[in-house]
């Protein structure tokens, strides 16, 4: 008996032996990402977050507000985008298990800490726990499977990084209704159970992600699917010659998918947050219904993430785009126009195929990646261009907000205002198409020089 | 066992997706429902500090 079998964590313990299937690699990524997809459903602890010492009402003297609470999701955002960055080398050197394990250890611990914050109402430990900490812990944790899943199918690389990343979409679906179940058991008279929520999800999401990890296997070497030839795949993008992360991110391919990613991310964005209210004011349905629409958009956002880059594979992921960019200005320009025949029915269906697209955006880039740079470093220069979703996270909603505030307080009536933001939705929806309609493969001098 | 690993697996990991999804749908019901009057639009109701979710 050899005493010298590789560590659990290590990238060789999880070289998958002969027979293993790779059908259950994507189970694996879906329950990591469904875990750290929990930040989309954090505002339902929004309000119970605004009353923990005013008991059944919100105390402005000493509760949090709202916009300080807000920050939390703002830095956790922020943190995935950086922490995505910089260990992205790391990543791919680590293997994905060790990388799942690290990404768990840090988002539940972020929970637990974001819980003591809670219970003792120190703002600045949720911040650091649920933002910092745990937003290092959704940066590791989104791009751990990434390159893992392209490898293990080439064939058919955007539907396989599709359903991890439908499980992020899906993490509101989940952890939304959970937060809110859990908050109602924990609550008490004085206390609406936040902190106790928090410790509980920590060990549920911890045993989940622990699970992911355990499950994940790496392609040994010369692995490849069965009867699978590079040229015969029938796709019409094929993997590009491998380039390193450190020379990918000087390539203008890099800052073009950079444009591409933040231009869709951007015009998702303006949808995302305003039509819930949109709805209520161009159709004066009641906030109830209009709330309802959060439910429904999770749904198609997490659905356009898997068929979309499903179809990418069919397409090429330069043709997904540029169907993303073009039915989706066309889509935004219908919506004044569906206000103005009162149909809400058709409102909904529009909207939702803008949402589907978002999410099928960021299904679809990591494969539109390895398409150009190779798998080699792919997860890290995935790593690197998801800035452009914190950049757009940050700035998109500013600059919506800042030109609906300004028309308002012109005296535009509310429907002109959102025209005004939907027609800027287009723009910024061109500008990606033009960024999409510029990459070109990567110059060959670009390339390993172990591929030549 | 490889077999029964991959039933287990998916079943684990669909279930409390399906669940979010069954859900999401029935809680999205109400913006088809026909019953469901239309208003007159109010001039300068936009609130537009509604946190974006990304």
């Amino acid at each position: 008996m050899s005493d010298h079998s590789p560590h659990f964590l290590s990238r060789e313990a999880t070289v998958a032996g002969p027979g293993f299937s790779r059908w259950l690699v994507p189970p694996a990524a879906i329950a990591v990402h469904m875990c750290i997809g929990e930040v989309y459903g954090f505002s339902v602890f929004n309000e119970p977050l605004s009353r923990l010492l005013g008991g059944a009402a919100h105390d402005p003297t000493r509760d949090w507000t709202i916009p300080q609470i807000g920050w939390v999701y703002s830095i956790a955002l922020v943190l995935l985008g950086l922490s995505a960055a910089v260990f992205g080398k790391w990543v791919e050197r680590s293997g994905p298990r060790k990388v799942m394990v690290a990404s768990a250890t840090c988002f539940c611990s972020g929970l637990v800490l974001a819980g003591i914050g809670v219970q003792q109402h120190w703002l600045w430990l949720v911040y650091l726990g649920y933002g910092v900490i745990g937003g290092i812990g959704l940066g590791l944790g989104y791009i751990a499977p990434v390159s893992t899943l392209m490898k293990w199918f080439p064939d058919r690389p955007g539907m396989a990084t599709g359903m991890a990343i439908m499980g992020f979409g899906g993490g509101a679906l989940i952890g939304a209704p959970l937060g809110v179940t859990l908050m109602s058991f924990f609550k008490t008279a004085t206390d609406p159970g936040v902190a106790a929520t928090f410790f509980t999800m920590a060990g549920l999401y911890a045993a989940w992600m622990i699970f992911g990890a355990w499950l994940v296997r790496v392609p040994s070497a010369d692995w490849k699917p069965e009867g699978w030839q590079p040229a015969a795949t029938g796709s019409k993008a094929g993997p590009g010659k491998s380039v390193s992360v450190d020379t990918a991110w000087k390539t203008p391919q890099f800052w073009l998918l950079w444009i591409v990613l933040c231009m869709n991310v951007s015009a998702g964005i303006g949808i995302l947050g305003q039509a819930s209210l949109m709805c209520q004011d161009l159709f004066g349905v009641s906030a109830a219904v209009g709330g309802v629409f959060a439910g429904l958009f999770s749904l198609f956002n997490m659905g356009g993430r898997f068929l979309w880059s499903s179809v990418s594979d069919l397409t090429g992921r330069r043709t997904v785009f540029a169907i993303y960019f073009l039915l989706g200005a066309l889509l935004y320009s219908l919506v004044p126009w569906t206000q103005k025949i009162g149909s809400r029915s058709l409102f909904v269906v529009v909207t939702a195929l803008i949402i589907s697209m978002y999410g099928g955006g960021f299904a679809t880039i990591p494969a539109y990646l390895r398409d150009l740079f190779g798998t080699y470093q792919v997860g890290a220069i995935h790593g690197r261009l998801i800035t452009a979703w914190s950049f757009a996270a940050i700035v998109g909603p500013q600059l919506i907000n800042y030109i609906s505030t300004a028309k308002k307080k012109a005296g535009v009536p509310a429907a002109e205002a959102y025209n005004s933001t939907l027609y800027l939705m287009c723009g910024l929806l061109l500008i990606g198409l033009i960024a999409n309609l510029l990459v070109r493969p990567v110059h060959p001098k670009h390339h390993l020089a172990s591929d030549s | 066992m490889q077999r029964l690993l991959f039933i287990v697996t998916w079943i684990l990991v669909l279930t409390p997706l399906s669940w979010g999804v069954a859900r999401s749908i029935q809680r999205s019901m109400p913006l088809f429902a026909a019953s469901m009057p239309i208003k007159p639009i109010q001039a300068g109701s936009t609130n537009s500090t509604t946190p974006a979710k990304p």
